[in-house]
């Protein structure tokens, strides 16, 4: 978690929220829905009414209206203002699949907040490119109380993607009005080249020797179930728990352990495609993974020594997804 | 503004929406078509049961059913012309927006329909109050806002978060915030006298009173109404009752059936001679829809925007089609002059082939009598001596009314009796003429007024005597002078009254019955006075109290936007204040638990963390070390752990924590 937001009030703060570090503080903005300007026409209707036949009780009712209308801006507009807003670690992704950026949503009023709208708001580029919509994501906050939510975005290529400003609205509690405001949290979602290419891996090694029997030998002992990610090779699929309508799971192998691969920047470099050539070597890195192969990864700009497991897997792929990234952070 | 995408709407919100939507239907179904609510009814459940029971709907799918549909609407439509003969006005048009609403509950799939049909809810309340203003009507209003306000927060509550209280709370708290700017609206909005383009012809109908024609039962079908006729406030104590005689209609001509009033009729009062002290009183008359104002006998100054005519009825301009006010003050003593010669004809019309018995009569009389007084006398010792009776419930005249009554049936109400003496005395060849109005008066002791009821209706008589001019006779008095002496409820039977039998004999609960009444009267005089009348007159009284002079409608506007102004920022920032960040409950348990532990001197350093400062208490004090550690954990797992399960454990620990008495009771046994 890096910063907080901290939708603003009308009346300045006065320090309470000072616990909270490096708060941004965010206008909310507000104005009245379709329904909203359909209610001015009919009260407007009523008090012609009203004064035509100069009847106490229509005038009675047109004001109430009127002032309900009044109130119900500040009820709107008191859901959001007061929220404090943070993001939170996000979780990569393959190129294509949906990114997924956490938001903590912190209510600490003592009024309910349902029915909170968080939409991701992209520039009109990156809508275009992604084909897919921006789904909406309900929030509903009981008094004093915060939730973490994930805000859905579609990816499309390898990289860094940024969550663009995200629009927090409400329109509760009578819908006349919508009051929302624009977060821009610092988040960026680390997106893996989509594995794509050849499952047959360059040749390992040259200083191990039984390499060559490696590749069957990753097949040798059968060493558990796991859970099916992109990449895994068909062969390893377990069909049979599939067919038992269990999840989508891969057997596990391991050979001897002393089987070692070096994936390079060489290995594909009969690619026409930088991109090509990450998705090949991102699915040899899922495989190696699986197989229980050693391996590591040398492309410009990185250099990682071979090792096993989950994190150096997780190394390997975001190397991959920053090829040729300049960034900041 | 963005467009939200349409959202389809669930069946918990339209059946909050439709709860809204009859409640605000069914007091117009009272007064519509009797086929009007059943229909507008079983679309409202036609819609509910698509929703709750999927039954089909008029939609895309079902295109028979939308042709049903549109056949219904036509023939609403149609059915609503053939009952009103229109399609506008005020009760045709209040018969097509509750169609219509019907229509739409029918037809709301998405968000717009929704919106829609909940603000043809706010139109048909409305038009409810076109008809009535009360109080009642006003609450029942009120509710079914509060349930239209829960439709749209339901509505709105997307994944239904808030359970149903919550939901009626909320509407029931914008409603209560809403009251305020309401006031300050409702009070200085700027009022205009008239309407804008002319009321429909229909804005008044239904009005109950005392009618210009009098006819057998005219007078006697009010009797059983409690509803008032108007108030009176008094300067001062008022006459007694024999001499509260409220002055109506003037009925003239005789068509041998009933009592009308003259078409013509002449611009100059007749001279008024008046004595004594005057009677100072105001009158609150309810609408009647008809021109005439009631006063107390006789008054010499016709109010503002009205005027007397020479039978001394007292018109206003306009037909009273509004509660009004007005200040008069009578002369209880007085003589109407004499009359010029043709009033005098007029008042000697009798019809052709009617009454012949009573003329015969009145004949006879006058042949014997040699004063016109003297038969006056003699047709009231007539009705005091023979026996005749005061009868709400007379017998049917069927042939000759006045010939009936007096030579058959001799049971009548006051308008038998002033019919029948009139028409003794014209044949008698005396002037005369009835008077129709009101007798008596009731004391709201909660409102310090006094009301005039419509079962007060009463008709008498006046005669022109050579020297004495028009006098009054009232021949019910020489029949049942409890009528006049103590007003209408000496005369009547109990049950009339409206007390009902539950508080039987018991004089306590008949009291407190009557007092109930006269509250509940006190009440409604107040918001008569307050909400429904509140118009350009009172604004400018209230204004006057302020020191406003004069009512200048810019002024006024600007007065009221700066006032409303006001009044709202108060409400905003009340709502918008910044509560102090909820703490967390835990931390104020630990924060108590450490001010304990600060009575026996040992102080939380700021900086010192829980699991550093229970350490340097068990250095300090041994005794302590273990409930110290074990309420320190108990804090740090609820902390920075799980909330719910442990917070309860953790509240209790720490009240029952007392540092002093652990120190004592083990050092005692040490």
């Amino acid at each position: 978690m890096t910063e907080s937001i901290v939708l603003e009030r009308l009346s300045p703060a006065r320090g309470d929220h000072a616990s909270v570090s490096s708060l941004i503080r965010q206008r909310v903005y507000i104005l009245p829905t379709r329904p909203g300007f359909l209610l001015c026409v009919a009260m407007f209707t009523m008090l012609l009414g009203a004064v035509n036949y100069n009847n106490s009780m229509a005038y009675i009712l047109t004001f109430l209206l009127v002032s309900v209308f009044m109130v119900c801006m500040l009820h709107t507009y008191r859901n959001l203002a007061g929220l404090v807003i943070s993001g939170a670690k996000v979780k990569p992704v393959f190129a294509g699949e949906m990114a997924g950026f956490p938001v903590i949503i912190d209510n600490r009023d003592g009024t309910p907040c349902p029915a909170l709208k968080l939409v991701c708001h992209p520039s009109r580029k990156a809508k275009r490119a992604a084909q897919q919509s921006y789904q909406p994501v309900m929030v509903n906050l009981q008094a004093s109380q915060w939730q973490q939510v994930e805000i859905p975005a579609p990816t499309i290529n390898r990289g860094l993607l940024p969550l663009e400003r995200v629009i927090i609205s409400s329109c509760f509690p009578l819908g006349l009005f919508r009051a929302w405001s624009y977060i821009h949290l610092e988040e960026q979602c680390v997106v893996y080249p989509k594995p794509a290419g050849i499952d047959q891996f360059p040749a390992p090694v040259a200083a191990q020797e039984q390499g060559q029997e490696g590749v069957k030998s990753g097949a040798n002992d059968f060493a558990g179930f796991r859970q099916y990610h992109p990449g895994d090779s068909i062969r390893n699929i377990a069909w049979k728990a599939l067919a038992r309508e269990q999840p989508l799971l891969v057997k596990r192998f391991s050979g001897d352990g002393s089987h070692t691969l070096m994936l390079a920047w060489e290995d594909v470099g009969h690619l026409p495609d930088i991109e090509l050539r990450l998705s090949q070597l991102c699915r040899w890195i899922l495989l190696a993974e699986n197989q229980g192969w050693i391996y590591g990864l040398e492309i410009p700009g990185f250099q990682i020594d071979p090792a096993q497991g989950t994190l150096h897997k997780n190394r390997c792929l975001e190397a991959l997804a920053r090829y040729g990234i300049h960034h900041a952070d | 503004m963005q467009t939200e995408s349409a959202r389809s709407v669930d069946t918990l919100s339209l059946c909050w929406l439709t709860a809204g939507i009859t409640l605000a239907i069914l007091p117009h179904g009272l007064r519509m078509p009797v086929w009007l609510l059943p229909l507008t009814l079983a679309l409202v459940l036609w819609r509910l049961g698509g929703g709750l029971k999927n039954w089909p709907l008029p939609d895309g799918k079902y295109w028979s059913l939308r042709i049903l549909q549109l056949l219904i609407m036509i023939g609403g439509g149609m059915g609503v012309y053939i009952s009103f003969h229109t399609l506008v006005g005020r009760e045709a048009g209040s018969a097509l927006l509750v169609l219509l609403a019907g229509f739409k509950i029918l037809e709301t799939r998405h968000e717009r329909d929704f919106y829609i049909a909940a603000f043809l809810g706010f139109f048909v309340i409305v038009t409810n109050f076109f008809v009535s203003e009360s109080i009642t009507t006003a609450i029942y209003m009120l509710l079914t806002l509060l349930v239209m306000f829960t439709a749209l927060i339901t509505f709105n509550d997307h994944n239904q978060s808030l359970n149903s209280l919550t939901r009626i709370k909320t509407a029931g708290v914008l409603l209560l915030q809403a009251m305020p700017v309401m006031l300050v609206l409702f009070l200085l909005f700027p009022r205009i006298n008239g309407p804008l383009w002319g009321m429909p012809q229909d804005a008044h109908a239904g009005l109950m009173g005392i009618d210009d024609v009098m006819e057998p039962g005219s007078i006697s079908r009010l009797i059983h109404s409690n509803e008032v006729a108007f108030r009176v406030e008094f300067d001062g104590t008022p006459p007694e009752n024999p001499k509260l005689y409220w002055r109506g209609p003037v009925l003239w001509y005789n068509d041998g059936r009933k009592w009308s009033r003259e078409r013509v009729i002449g611009i100059e009062p007749a001279p008024l001679e008046t004595a004594g002290t005057p009677v100072n009183y105001t009158i609150t008359l309810e609408p009647t829809s008809q021109r005439w104002l009631f006063m107390l006998e006789m008054a010499d100054k016709a109010p503002a925007d009205s005027y007397f005519v020479n039978d001394y009825q007292l018109l206003a301009q306009e037909p009273v089609n509004k509660r009004i006010r007005y200040e008069l003050s009578s002369y209880p003593e007085y003589a109407l002059g004499k009359s010029n010669a043709y009033e005098i004809q007029r008042a000697l019309q009798l019809p052709d082939n009617f009454h012949i018995r009573t003329i015969a009569l009145a004949q006879s009389w006058a042949n014997e009598e040699t004063d016109a007084a003297s038969i006056v006398n003699r047709a009231l010792r007539m009705f005091n001596e023979q026996n005749f009776y005061y009868s709400l419930t007379p017998p049917l005249l069927t042939g000759d009314n006045v010939d009936d009554f007096l030579f058959d049936t001799r049971q009548g109400f006051c308008e038998h009796y002033a019919g029948a003496f009139v028409v003794l005395m014209r044949a008698a060849g005396i002037p005369a003429r009835v008077i129709a109005g009101y007798q008596g008066i009731s004391f709201n002791p909660v409102g310090n007024y006094y009301i005039v009821y419509q079962r007060d209706a009463h008709a008498w008589a006046e005669v022109w005597l050579d020297g004495r001019g028009w006098v009054r006779i009232d021949p019910t008095s020489a029949v049942a002078p409890e009528r006049v002496q103590q007003g209408i409820a000496g005369a009547l039977p109990e049950a009339i009254i409206d007390v009902p039998a539950v508080f039987g004999q018991i004089q306590l609960s008949r009291n407190m019955w009557q007092n109930l009444r006269n509250t509940w009267d006190a009440v409604n005089n107040q918001w008569n006075q307050w909400v429904i009348s509140y118009g350009p007159d009172r604004q400018a009284l209230l204004l006057k109290k302020f020191g406003m002079k004069e009512i200048n409608l810019q002024l006024l506007a600007v007065i009221l936007v700066i006032i409303a102004a006001i009044v709202f920022a108060v409400i905003t920032v009340w709502l918008l204040r910044q509560y102090p960040p909820a703490r967390d409950p835990a931390r104020q348990l630990y924060d108590y638990f450490c001010r304990k532990l600060a009575r026996i001197g040992i102080r939380r350093m700021p900086h010192e963390g829980p699991l550093d400062f229970a350490a340097r208490v068990a250095r300090k004090q041994g005794l302590l070390a273990d409930i110290v550690n074990e309420i320190t954990s108990l804090y740090v797992s609820v902390r920075y752990g799980s909330q719910v399960t442990k917070l309860a454990a953790l509240k209790k620990k720490i009240n029952a924590f007392q540092p002093e008495k652990i120190l004592r009771i083990k050092t005692a046994r040490s």
